[in-house]
């Protein structure tokens, strides 16, 4: 019999081609379940290793797949949105909880999850429910809280201190600007400006009573920004440490990782961030001594702080081909011995009862315990205002860098030039009272 | 009597293509146009209202949209002469045979292949205060002139312009070698015998044999620059503030912030002002061309 070069090529191309049916007949037999696959988007920096560490055991152990999409996180809120809208969100959904509950209108868009049985063991429930029900799965009870994260080493090397009132803090700047240290770090990432004014604004408003009260006047139209002149101060604040010259001049193009690069080299002092940056930083510089204080101001003589009761969260499409999965892998990811994983290399406040959160760092136990448990804690600005999550990362956010800059807006400038964005946001969406 | 046969392929062969054009390019042209006479926003998408003219009467009150317009056009003519100049200078250095040109013509082609995301990426890291330029400029001794290149209007719009310039010469410098490769030989020797000189060649026999070249490096070369948006979006996002904003990147902050009909507004804006310079510009250099 003849063998011709044509009929070699097409039992090596049959070969080659049946491969991955073979693979994949072979896998399913190892787990011994029937392969399933599910769909979920994720933000681009919250694909922890944690969550993909999950994700690989459970498709090792359950033979569940998960279709995962990463989408970065400026385009994200808007994808979602628009997937929803459209009828083709994916199976789970990460998003802020409980500002997803704002976003979508739960009882149209999202499964109830009142009924499973992890929710008994939430720490924090009233952070994932709506109208009574629960939407949403946490990872966390709370992300923590928003303070100046800095190295312990420089500090030490210049002979400088924790700054308790906000002349110590001004004479700290001092010392290390003249020890020709930068002392304060800022990204050019926008959403990090940002983080003075959140935690400021509910700071200076002194109670998350007062801060609710505000947002909901300002969002339903009774009172405009220009009515709480108080919420120029943190502004003012922020604008001050760049006229003293205690920011980076880099500012504009520096970004998040170059500021953890310089926070833990010693080139810098400080950054004002959040205890889920601390992480980061202890993450990219383990040898390094990092610590956090509240930072103290002239506009809040109460020493808040200013938290997050928010935590990454995956709620459930309405739309979901296989729901008996998509329940049945939350279910999986509740154990406390799946739970404990997402927090590899990343220690934080567990969502449910009897999961592992890892060890604290001492400074961030030490603040847990004065200010969390001594009830000083406020809310963001954010959590309060979340309606308008998709219009001030492309206006007040570039206004926080604008305005250092080019010199050319005021605390005041800032708030009226935002007061007009917000107005013609609300009304465009036909909020009520507008 | 014999039937007269057309010499075409019948023009049912057309059909698919027609089909796939029409509903990957004409009806999202359509839609993007109706949707721009709505208040469609992303809180109400099933409900948008008809509003005339409103959306376009607000982006062009809008001083963000009006530098937007500016900084397009800016970047489109200056590309266009820098892609078109270096585009040639390349071209005509490296049509003559001397050993490596094949390998200089792929080095200069190679940018162009490259994703803008990736090129943003690389030469933001190049452009930053402890990048790569001012590094080099240090070794040199003109530390002086070091500077966070993408911080200030100036210096960040020169940045993307020059970084788009420089993708894009590689490819303007193929069509420049096709076009001088058809040039015929027999017109050079003419002139040499009549005792033109180098220069006189270049500018009296090569450079009006050019024009179709001319004519396909401008228009493609102004339709890209117009249509920019990857390239200053990774590298500036339209900042310091909105001062390198482009047409592009401000539709995208209204879909950004759900106001879908005031994004499908600037984007008809965009598309009309693509096709009236580009078919004006083609218009013009089409009149220019001289048949071989």
């Amino acid at each position: 019999m003849k063998i011709t070069m044509k009929s070699i090529v097409a039992v090596v191309l049959l070969v080659v081609l049946s491969v991955p049916v073979f693979a994949s007949g072979q896998s399913e037999g190892e787990a011994g379940k029937k392969a399933r696959e599910i769909s979920a988007m994720v933000m681009q920096t919250r694909n922890y290793e944690g969550l993909q560490d999950m994700m690989t055991r459970m498709k090792e152990e359950e033979n569940i797949a998960v279709d995962l999409q990463v989408v970065p996180d400026d385009q994200y809120l808007n994808l979602i949105k628009i997937k929803a809208n459209s009828g083709e969100a994916t199976d789970l959904m990460d998003y802020n909880a409980p500002h997803i509950l704002d976003i979508f209108e739960p009882e149209k868009y999202l499964v109830d999850l009142t009924d499973q049985e992890w929710t008994k063991r939430l720490i924090n429930k009233e952070m994932v429910s709506k109208n009574g029900k629960i939407y949403a799965y946490p990872f966390l009870s709370t992300s923590g809280y928003q303070a100046m994260i800095y190295n312990m080493d420089v500090f030490e090397a210049n002979g400088v201190e924790v700054p308790t009132t906000p002349e110590e803090f001004e004479a700290v700047c001092e010392k290390l600007k003249a020890g020709g240290v930068t002392p304060i770090l800022l990204a050019s990432d926008a959403w990090v400006p940002q983080i003075w004014m959140t935690s400021g604004y509910s700071r200076v408003l002194g109670s998350d009573a007062a801060a609710e009260d505000f947002a909901e006047k300002l969002l339903s139209n009774k009172a405009k920004l220009t009515d709480y002149p108080e919420l120029e101060a943190p502004l003012d604040h922020y604008l001050s440490m760049f006229e003293k010259g205690y920011m980076n001049d880099d500012y504009l193009t520096l970004n998040i990782d170059g500021v953890y690069g310089k926070l833990g080299k010693g080139e810098g002092a400080m950054f004002f961030g959040s205890l889920g940056l601390a992480n980061s930083i202890e993450l990219a510089f383990p040898e390094g001594n990092f610590g956090m204080f509240n930072m103290p101001t002239s506009y809040d003589s109460k020493d808040l702080i200013s938290g997050g009761p928010f935590s990454p969260s995956f709620v459930v499409s309405k739309d979901a081909d296989d729901l008996e999965t998509v329940l049945e892998v939350l279910n999986i990811w509740a154990r406390p011995d799946y739970a404990s994983m997402y927090f590899k290399g990343r220690p934080g406040f567990p969502a449910l009862d009897g999961v592992n959160g890892g060890d604290l760092p001492p400074y961030a136990l030490d603040i847990y315990n004065k200010y969390v448990k001594g009830g000083k804690v406020v809310k963001e600005m954010n959590i309060n205002l979340n309606a308008l999550s998709s219009l001030n990362p492309s206006t007040l956010w570039v206004y926080y860098q604008e305005a250092p800059s080019k010199g050319n807006m005021t605390a005041n400038d800032i708030l009226v030039r935002w007061q007009n964005d917000i107005e013609k946001f609300m009304t465009e969406q036909k909020a009520p009272g507008w | 009597m014999i039937k007269k046969e057309s010499g075409f392929y019948p023009l049912v062969l057309v059909v698919p293509a027609l089909f796939v054009f029409t509903l990957f390019t004409i009806v999202p042209v359509l839609m993007s146009l109706t949707y721009s006479f709505t208040d469609w926003n992303i809180m109400r998408m099933d409900e948008p209202e008809f509003r005339g003219l409103l959306n376009y009467q607000r982006i062009f009150a809008d001083p963000i949209f009006i530098r937007s317009m500016m900084n397009t056009l800016l970047f489109a003519f200056s590309t266009t002469a820098l892609k078109t100049l270096f585009g040639l200078g390349l071209a005509v250095l490296l049509i003559k045979k001397v050993p490596g040109n094949g390998l200089f013509r792929t080095l200069f082609y190679l940018p162009c292949v490259l994703s803008a995301t990736v090129i943003g990426v690389l030469f933001k890291a190049i452009l930053t205060e402890t990048g790569l330029l001012n590094n080099g400029l240090q070794l040199l001794g003109l530390g002086f002139l070091g500077r966070d290149w993408l911080s200030s209007y100036g210096t960040a719009m020169l940045s993307v312009i020059y970084i788009e310039s420089w993708m894009w010469s590689g490819f303007n410098m193929m069509i420049f070698i096709a076009g001088l490769q058809a040039i015929p030989s027999d017109y050079m020797e003419v002139a040499l015998i009549e005792g033109a000189g180098r220069i006189k060649r270049f500018f009296h026999v090569t450079l009006p044999l050019l024009i179709p070249a001319f004519t396909v490096v401008v228009t493609l070369s102004m339709a890209g620059g117009l249509r920019v948006f990857e390239l200053v979006y990774v590298l500036t996002n339209g900042g310091p503030g909105f001062d390198t904003q482009v047409m592009n990147t401000y539709s995208f902050r209204a879909f950004s912030q759900g106001l879908l009909g005031e994004s499908a507004a600037a984007s008809i804006v965009l598309a009309a002002v693509v096709v009236t310079i580009s078919f004006m510009l083609n218009r013009y250099l089409k009149s220019r061309e001289v048949e071989l």
